[in-house]
């Protein structure tokens, strides 16, 4: 049938075994077509033979597996430089397909007949379904990893315009000549799709003007996909994921072919008239041997023309009859038989086109062809331009007035440059809605929906286009409801005139499908903050994980041991990821009162005070420290994960209370290093002259100290329950000061801890770790905080809240408990007493310091006071435990007051 | 042509009164980046140049208004700085940020996820991202500039 | 094979009334199975349901499907275990199939802090005979071999909660068979009615406003999602509840490889494949709070990143579509169902994320409430009083995505 070469010859790729040449102009389509394939994929539902429709890259037809990648649009893609193709669906082979006696059992699977069979016996659908999954699917899920490096690149152009056809070009051309800095876009190589004539060559002239201005742009196989908030317009082409931020939107995405419905609308050799022009026009390819058109719009006379010049010349065909209206046959060849005022109302074949009936005057005649190619009006492409909202964008062209002719939409595309605001789409030259034929004809050519499927679904009572297309997943397929969103709005409204359940359904995004990878690019790799003492722990082999966006070290080889450095001797630890702020102003006091449960105002100058954040429900937000420092003003600290949140709770509670505080976050500028251990003291005095006994730095106290030539803020802390001191330091120095600290410490056999030590060591002392012993709605009296509380000041955040729940019963508290026996529960063990299941352990270790397990849990006891005994079950077995009250360790605390 | 320098930044913060901050005396070899309208940076050419504009600050405001904040900041923030002609189009790659034609501008906004403060100055860029991050932002430099054939030249101080 | 040919009418069409024993604000799946129990449990069939859009246009139409019952209170771990059970049979109770299928649904931990938090799951799903259990990572490979364990070579899979009965459904078909279950048995569902207001008689609702008038009931009840506040402001109610939007995405149909249903809270994505073959993708809720239903590239992006980490397989499939619902949040994350200080007045809200997979308990506790004008125990502890009560039932971990 296909006989012209490729125009240049050159590049070849593999298809199923076979060896299929291509030139510098094919598509894979059109290099397949050329080499005789005319099944190109399998139907969904119905595995129905599918071929070349369209040839726009908007029907499901061509759809097959590239390089390994699933659905890819074979009728856009250009042939070079791929190297093997194989069709999706088809068992055992697309040629040869057994799953295509599904038609034949059509009767079977009317609309939803999921919905209403297999319901029992109940063991029959899970077998089903196991066979539905076998055979469902467009295309096997690709077996190569991908390691796609693409990046993003953001553009901030005036005037975008997306579509490089008359009128999108001639959009663009007016803006950059009003001095707009423009970027256009096209999904395809300007003018590829049109054959060699004056359209073409218009858009010659068009581009190579637009072209010339220096604050121009073209990106070309470059797809717009979504019209998001902003504006935003995300753009894929080879190189990169394109955000471009335009000002306004000149959306020229053009329009489809209107899809017809009658039986055998789907049969291989039934053609868009697009898609044929384009094969001969510019592929060189004749659709076939004898030929019928179809159209009633001066564009399809076009087509015919090109068609009749081209299949005839190459001698591979011709074009046999024109069904026309009679005001155009005028416009038919001579030679061509003119069929006027006729309707195509079936076509037929077993496999592949071989006669249509046309049905005019009355009569019907069958026609022997073996393509039929329509143009029987236009359907606006919109789905870009329908999901823009309040944007200020403009359609210009056949997307706004379908069917316009070439003038006109270069017209429409130079008046969007002086719009200031969208005008309605003039009523287009476009005849009325579709018109939806007999019951058979398939609507939607990607779900193999029928006309009759829709009506049972109208009788069944699904009668509005958004119930009708979920209960018949029409537009749901890969088209987007390129070709069939016409004909539902239209059996809606035709049923239902003017009611809302004829309302278009949501354009929603994307508007032509995307790879992930692609949409995923520049988003890969997610933010991890690193402290100043980062290259040092990694140096010295530390297990580093994240805690929260940080990167932290779990230990550095050995927790026991790190453990018992703490305890016994004296350890570091890097501190730096606290959230740390400086707070001053006139009105610091003010606000550090209100947000902090705890009194502030009564701090004298190096004292600090633990406290808590709590949110106006009363429940904790966090926990850190308060500390008065010598001109007045405040140093503050949050734990590391509450450090971002805690900064919005100190901003927007001075914005709401109108006061004058200033805040500056230290987070990073300012690390922090804790020495602890009973030989703290003789540590830091190795180091520093200035004095650091319980006189000069009393618990509760900090001062400024030289620490091995660093000035350091030197805070007495409690977590770990040893004599601790957090050296607050200027980040460029920690290095020198952990160095410092680290030969010094080698006298008392000094080790770095780390997060796994923490854990323990301060588990032995009952602290509790925000987030992981508390939820979101607990009280500090439920965990034993009251102390941090002061009801007795007017006003904080959470007081009126905490008021009301000193009045209700406790019915749940965190309780410390011992276990006794040769282990520690699991963290998150379940907590039985008495035989009833009572709550659960959050946290969880085995003491080196008491010999036996400790853990802290959450006890329900609604009836009164909590059991004294616990049996907690975790995935082992299960242990037994008794409360116990206040810290394991040290409970006088005498050893961290030293 | 590009080339991309990491080094530590100077920068001074300050914190006082709109008036205030509108009042601070000119300081020699510092741009000054007004975040918001009660807080100033300061951002100096070379670390000294902070430490000296810090004091400066300070003494200034003892006098105008004693309830200020100056805080030294150099430790907080990384500076990269992109020169060449294509910087501005590396930074694109990094940032949503649109960059003004008028140079030099200073701007606020999200480089390579996190917040950073932008000095666009004529022929170079530089940018401050929190210093906790300058790994992560100097792999994702290194990320966009990547098979780049131009001579990119990336130094890390 | 009768059902499958016949063309019985599931959703006819009625003329609105002007008085009801009881009114359902909100055709998406808790109205609609409010209103069926209590036509079949109840007898009460004197009901009308009023959507102001088509039925399941909110929330129940735009999930993602997944049902489970591995929640973390022993409150809605028999909650939902009891509407678990009633999707079991859902389909042959209402003679409409729901398309159910088991997967086994895994919870991933990607860190010690989450693989404590999981096996606290499965520990505390076993005391209420709910089938999950802790899995390691070696475990989790073979369960489902698709997965990358590394994620990415950024957060390391350390093992996950595995519920074994947790798996997917239709999602509207719940909705449609509710809705035909319930017009057959005398119920009325109207659609395209909006309440535009309510009416009170001395502090008591006695029925609803609608462009077509007024309609008196003896009980009103709000089975609205996101917009239940604008319902509730019509009595004067003040509810504890917050709109966000939830995103969501579908990829293009290809041959099924993935049985599981796969969630991350680290990665705050979850991730099914359909038996169609369509990949379906959500995330956690947008921060902040809105009505709007339109999609961001923000989640499309993020989203595909993490879903390529857990996946690599994914990375060259297609995005074919993206939604957005809203999700009515409560402080607690749990719903928000019973009486309300109005007489008259019942609230069926606070679904948030949670709300698909409740549907059937949802509906049927309400219509015993609504009947026998007793609370039920099973939803006893998820009224309106319990936040001024300090008796939050705590989901915060458990309902994070979906």
């Amino acid at each position: 049938m296909a006989t012209a070469e490729p125009r240049s010859a050159g590049a070849s790729f593999e298809f199923e075994g076979r060896t299929i040449p291509s030139g510098a102009d094919d598509t894979i389509a059109s290099a397949l077509f050329r080499a005789g394939v005319r099944t190109f994929s399998r139907s969904f539902k119905y595995h129905r033979r599918r071929s070349l429709y369209c040839l726009s890259g908007d029907c499901p037809n061509c759809l097959m597996t590239v390089d390994g990648e699933p659905a890819v649009r074979t009728c856009v893609t250009p042939a070079a430089s791929v190297r093997r193709v194989a069709r999706g669906a088809g068992w055992p082979s697309a040629d040869r397909d057994a799953l295509s006696i599904l038609w034949r059992l059509r009767w079977l699977m009317p609309v939803g007949f999921y919905y209403k069979s297999m319901i029992r016996p109940r063991w029959l659908f899970p077998i089903a379904e196991r066979v539905i999954r076998r055979i469902a699917g467009l295309g096997p899920v690709p077996r190569e990893p991908s390691e796609s490096a693409k990046e993003r690149l953001n553009h901030h152009p005036d005037v975008l315009v997306i579509g490089g056809g008359i009128a999108g070009l001639a959009a663009a051309l007016a803006a950059a000549d009003g001095g707009e800095r423009v970027l256009l876009v096209d999904e395809g190589a300007i003018g590829e799709r049109i054959a060699p004539g004056a359209l073409r060559d218009r858009i010659g002239v068009l581009r190579d003007a637009f072209a010339r201005h220096a604050s121009a742009s073209i990106l070309e196989r470059a797809t717009a996909f979504g019209i998001f908030e902003g504006p935003l317009v995300p753009v894929i082409d080879a190189d990169f994921l394109h955000l471009v931020h335009p000002a306004r939107i000149v959306v020229a995405t053009g329009a489809v072919e209107r899809h017809a419905v009658f039986p055998g609308n789907d049969l291989p050799g039934v053609w868009l008239g697009r898609g044929a022009s384009r094969l001969a026009g510019v592929h060189g390819l004749s659709p076939g041997r004898a030929i019928v058109v179809a159209t009633n719009t001066a564009e399809g006379l076009l087509h015919l023309d090109v068609l009749h010049r081209n299949v005839t010349r190459q001698g591979g065909g011709a074009v046999v009859a024109a069904v026309v209206p009679a005001s155009l046959a005028s416009g038919v060849p001579a030679g061509i038989e003119v069929i006027a005022d006729g309707t195509v109302v079936e076509a037929s074949g077993s496999g592949a086109l071989r006669s249509v009936v046309v049905e005019a005057a009355g009569r019907r005649r069958t026609l022997r062809c073996d393509a039929l190619v329509l143009s029987l009006g236009l359907e606006p492409r919109d789905g870009l331009l329908r999901q823009a909202e309040f944007e200020a964008v403009l359609g210009a062209g056949d997307v706004a007035r379908p069917g316009c002719s070439a003038e006109e939409a270069e017209d429409d595309g130079r008046r969007t440059a002086g719009a200031a605001v969208p005008e309605p789409a003039a009523a287009s030259s476009q005849s009325s809605a579709p018109q939806l034929g007999s019951a058979e004809g398939f609507v939607c050519l990607c779900e193999d929906v029928a006309v009759e499927e829709f009506e049972h679904a109208w009788d069944e009572g699904y009668r509005s286009t958004e119930l009708l297309k979920r209960y018949s997943t029409v537009t749901m397929g890969a088209c987007q409801g390129a070709l069939c969103h016409a004909h539902l709005k239209a059996f809606v409204r035709q049923r239902s005139p003017g009611s809302w359940t004829g309302s278009p359904t949501r354009a929603r995004p994307p508007a032509r499908t995307v790879r992930l990878e692609d949409l995923a690019a520049g988003a890969r790799v997610p933010l991890e903050h690193h402290t100043s003492l980062h290259e040092r722990h990694v140096a010295s082999g530390a297990l580093m994980d994240w805690a929260g966006t940080w990167k932290r070290p779990s230990n550095y080889g050995d927790v026991a041991q790190e453990y018992r450095a703490v305890r016994e001797r004296v350890s570091v630890m890097d501190v730096s990821t606290l959230g740390k702020y400086r707070v001053a102003g006139p009105d610091a006091t003010a606000l550090l009162e209100h947000i902090y449960p705890c009194h502030v105002g009564d701090l004298k100058p190096w004292r600090s005070r633990y406290t808590l954040l709590l949110n106006e429900a009363g429940y904790l937000l966090d926990d850190g420290m308060v500390c008065k420092l010598g001109d007045g003003s405040y140093y503050v600290t949050f734990t590391s994960s509450g450090g971002d949140g805690a900064e919005s709770w100190l901003r927007d509670w001075t914005d709401e209370r109108g006061l004058t505080v200033h805040i500056a976050n230290v987070t990073a500028s300012r690390s922090a290093i804790n020495v602890a251990g009973p030989r703290a003291r003789e540590l830091l005095s190795r180091l520093s002259s200035d004095a650091c006994d319980a006189q000069a730095i009393p618990y509760g106290g900090l001062r400024e100290m030289v620490v091995a030539g660093v000035n350091c803020l030197v805070i007495r802390v409690a977590f770990v329950g040893e004599l601790s001191f957090e050296l607050h330091h200027a980040s460029r120095q920690s290095e020198a000061l952990w160095d410092s600290l680290l030969d010094a410490g080698r006298e008392f056999d000094m080790l770095p801890h780390g997060l796994d030590a923490l854990k323990l060591l301060r588990l032995e002392k009952g602290h509790i770790l925000i987030g992981q012993d508390t939820d979101f709605d607990t009280t500090p009296s439920k965990v034993g905080l009251d102390f941090a509380v002061k009801m007795s000041k007017p006003d904080f955040v959470g007081r009126t809240a905490l008021e009301r729940i000193a009045k209700l019963p406790r019915e749940r508290s965190l309780l410390p408990m011992t276990f006794a026996g040769a282990r520690a529960p699991e963290e998150g063990a379940q907590l039985f007493a008495d035989g009833a299941h009572v709550g659960n352990v959050t946290s969880s270790r085995w003491s080196p310091a008491l010999d036996c397990g400790v853990a802290l849990g959450w006890v329900r006891h609604p009836d009164g006071a909590p059991p004294s005994r616990v049996m907690a079950r975790d995935t082992i077995g299960h242990t037994e435990g008794v409360v116990t009250k206040g810290p394991f360790y040290d409970p006088k605390g005498e050893r961290l007051r030293a | 042509m590009l080339s991309i320098e990491r080094a530590h930044a100077a920068v001074v913060a300050c914190f006082a009164s709109p008036q205030a901050l509108d009042t601070l005396p000119v300081q020699p070899g510092t741009h000054r980046c007004r975040v918001a309208p009660d807080e100033l940076l300061l951002v100096a050419a070379t670390p000294e140049l902070a430490g000296v504009t810090e004091r400066r600050a300070t003494e200034h405001f003892a006098a105008a208004e004693p309830d200020a904040l100056v805080i030294d900041q150099s430790d907080g923030w990384c500076a990269f700085t992109l020169r060449g002609d294509e910087a501005d189009n590396v930074f694109a790659q990094l940032s949503t940020v649109p960059l003004p034609a008028r140079r030099p501008a200073f701007l606020q906004g999200a480089v390579a996820g996190g917040s950073a403060k932008i000095m666009a100055c004529d022929g170079y860029i530089e940018l401050f991202v929190p210093s906790t991050l300058r790994h992560h932002v100097a792999s994702r430099l290194q990320d966009v500039c990547r098979g780049r054939t131009d001579g990119a030249a990336l130094r890390l101080a | 094979m009768p059902g499958l040919l016949s063309r019985d009418v599931h959703l006819p069409e009625r003329t609105l009334a002007s008085h009801y024993d009881v009114i359902v604000i909100g055709g998406g799946g808790h109205g609609l199975a409010t209103a069926y129990y209590l036509a079949k449990d109840h007898g009460v069939r004197n009901v009308a349901v009023l959507e102001r859009s088509y039925i399941g246009s909110g929330g129940t139409g735009r999930n993602t499907t997944v049902l489970r019952a591995n929640y973390k209170t022993p409150e809605t771990i028999k909650f939902y275990k009891a509407s678990f059970d009633l999707y079991r049979t859902l389909s042959a109770e209402l003679d409409y199939h729901t398309l159910r299928s088991e997967r086994g649904l895994l919870w991933m931990a990607h860190s010690e802090a989450q693989a404590n938090s999981q096996r606290e799951r499965a520990l505390q799903n076993q005391v209420y005979d709910v089938d999950t259990v802790y899995l390691n990572a070696a475990e989790v490979h073979e369960v489902c071999p698709q997965l990358d364990m590394s994620c990415g070579g950024r957060r390391p899979i350390w093992g996950a909660a595995y519920h074994l009965p947790g798996g997917i459904i239709r999602h509207d078909a719940v909705v449609w068979g509710y809705a035909t279950a319930a017009s057959r048995l005398g119920v009325q569902v109207h659609q395209g009615v909006p309440v535009t207001g309510m009416v009170m008689e001395k502090g008591r609702c006695t029925g609803v406003r609608t462009p077509s008038g007024v309609i008196s009931a003896g009980a009103v009840v709000s089975a609205v999602g996101g917009y239940v506040t604008q319902i509730t402001d019509m009595v004067g109610l003040k509810i504890p509840i917050i709109t966000h939007p939830l995103q969501a995405f579908v990829t293009q149909s290809y041959q099924p490889v993935l049985d599981r249903v796969v969630a991350s809270a680290d990665l705050h994505i979850y991730v099914s494949q359909s038996a169609r073959g369509e990949m379906l993708v959500g995330a956690e809720i947008d921060p902040y709070t809105s009505y709007s239903t339109r999609s961001t590239f923000t989640f499309a992006a993020s989203t595909a990143a993490r879903a390529i980490d857990l996946f690599p397989f994914m990375a060259k499939l297609r995005l074919l579509r993206q939604w957005t619902g809203i999700c009515d949040m409560t402080p607690d994350y749990s719903p928000l169902l019973g009486p309300t200080p109005i007489d008259g007045f019942y609230l069926s809200t606070g679904w948030g994320t949670w709300g698909f997979k409740a549907i059937p308990i949802g509906g049927k506790a309400m219509a015993e409430l609504v009947a026998t004008k007793r609370v039920p125990e099973i939803i006893a502890p998820l009224g309106l009083d319990r936040f001024a009560l300090d008796r939050c039932v705590s989901e915060r971990a458990s309902a994070g995505t979906h």
